[in-house]
């Protein structure tokens, strides 16, 4: 069973009312039962996060799916799984200081939070700096709900709403989460926090059933780039902006 | 290009996010007439200024506590999300008891951030709007001293407004961690302004995300402040 990926980023109105680019970032890279997805949002405050967070997400995504193509083994055990992540992580970080180097700014304007999934058809891991969130949710069982069987990893944020951890900081070692998704994966979906208000369901615990249905039901149904095209035109629904100002991106892997 | 479209997709807003504001105001005696009168009209103002804003309706918390009378300091009405805030109608008499005031906003923030934490809603840092025309009347060096050590521990955001010459921006500085820079003189009686830039900025500070820094609608010295 191979994965098929459906991922778009909208801008946010109040990005586009301020002529600041869209600071979210998605990558993701599929072999065959393989797959590592990551997506990226950069700092609202932070002058260059878009670019930071275009490289993170690619960086990542690369040197992960190459470390999982070398080594399937990589997603065994948590300490080593970590220990790849956080490689992976620290090249993202020595390609962001080169670039800030030559560009003569702070590695802070880079700042952008990073959400991912590293896993093959059996299990996986979600990694995970800041805010943003990912959903596994498992093969339906006839006796567990879909509910039950949905692994979330949340955002982490500071004792506001409005505070989070960016993998720029020096304490990014410390704020890097990683959490097992032991079951296989049927729904995979990951999102900045701007997806987040109608993506998710209230407190956080599983994706919002009418927001989710319909949109699998119709992906399910498409081809990769035409679903992520009609993905982009519901994350870019005028009703969205009643909703959110801030960019919104939404990856969604199906299996099987 | 021909863009399809995913049908029947329900796109609500699921966030629990609140932003508090608390307005602290001096119903004092010498408020009494005009500067009450336009106090009130600009509470009015915030109210439909607030609702009209789709985000801000619901997320923002109001709470109103009213100071004068006797060195008395009281809540007017509850905790409620602007979208259910009804400006009152305030009167003005008495004294001006600023310590015993900030005392219970700063206890109604804690009890607010408790209740917050226990439904599991995310918050952004509280505002606490302190309105003056006078200087105190009660022992307030202790109450001052605890507004400025919380502001300073980022537990709430303190905007210490001194109005007409009675009041002392002096004074009025020991209620801010930011000290006397942190205080804004207000122009004659120009609440209708000043309840204007309050509901816009409350409009960007309730929607703002991780890592941004609310530009604030620029009012001269207040061009800028940290969310």
């Amino acid at each position: 069973m191979a994965w098929r990926i459906y991922a778009a980023s909208a801008t946010g109105t109040s990005h586009l009312s301020k002529a600041i680019p869209c600071q979210d970032a998605f990558a993701f890279q599929a072999d065959g039962e393989r797959l590592v997805a990551v997506v990226c949002d950069g700092a609202g405050s932070a002058s260059r996060s878009d670019q930071g967070s275009r490289v993170v997400a690619d960086t990542v995504t690369r040197v992960l799916s190459e470390r999982l193509r070398g080594d399937p083994a990589v997603l065994d055990d948590e300490d080593v799984f970590e220990a790849s992540a956080s490689a992976a992580i620290e090249t993202a970080r020595a390609a962001l200081i080169e670039i800030a180097d030559a560009d003569k700014a702070s590695l802070s304007s880079y700042a952008a939070t990073l959400v991912g999934f590293a896993g093959d058809g059996q299990r996986g891991w979600f990694f995970h700096i800041g805010d943003g969130i990912g959903v596994a949710e498992a093969v339906s069982t006839s006796e567990a709900s879909a509910d039950e069987a949905s692994v979330v990893s949340v955002p982490e944020n500071g004792e506001y709403a409005n505070e989070t951890y960016f993998v720029t900081g020096d304490a990014w070692r410390q704020h890097l989460r990683v959490l097992a998704v032991s079951a296989p994966t049927a729904r995979l979906a990951l999102m900045s926090d701007g997806a987040m208000p109608f993506a998710m369901d209230k407190g956080n615990t599983g994706l919002f059933k009418p927001f989710i249905d319909p949109v699998a039901r119709y992906l399910a149904s498409v081809g990769e780039d035409d679903g992520s095209r009609a993905l982009l035109g519901t994350l870019d629904d005028p009703r969205t902006h009643g909703i959110t100002s801030d960019d919104k991106t939404l990856l969604i892997a199906l299996r099987g | 290009m021909n863009q399809p479209v995913i049908p029947d997709v329900a796109l609500v807003d699921n966030t629990e996010q609140r932003t508090p504001l608390v307005l602290v105001l001096d119903c004092s005696g010498s408020m009494m007439g005009p500067p009450v009168q336009q106090l009130n009209e600009g509470l009015k103002l915030l109210e439909t200024e607030l609702k009209s804003d789709v985000i801000a309706a619901k997320r923002v918390r109001v709470l109103v506590v009213r100071y004068g009378g006797f060195d008395h300091a009281e809540v007017v009405g509850d905790w409620c999300d602007a979208m259910d805030f009804t400006a009152p109608v305030l009167e003005a008499d008495g004294t001006t008891p600023t310590g015993r005031a900030i005392d219970l906003a700063l206890t109604e923030i804690e009890n607010e951030k408790q209740r917050f934490k226990a439904a599991g809603i995310a918050y952004t840092r509280p505002w606490l709007f302190l309105m003056s025309d006078g200087v105190p009347t009660d022992t307030w060096e202790a109450s001052a001293k605890r507004a400025r050590e919380a502001e300073q521990a980022n537990k709430v955001a303190i905007f210490p407004i001194a109005v007409g010459d009675g009041s002392q921006v002096g004074v009025m500085g020991q209620f801010s961690g930011k000290g006397e820079g942190g205080v804004k003189r207000l122009q004659g009686l120009q609440f209708r302004e000043l309840f204007l830039w309050l509901s816009a900025s409350m409009q960007v500070v309730s929607q703002s995300r991780p890592g941004g820094q609310a530009q604030l609608p620029s009012t001269d010295t207040w061009s800028s402040v940290p969310t």
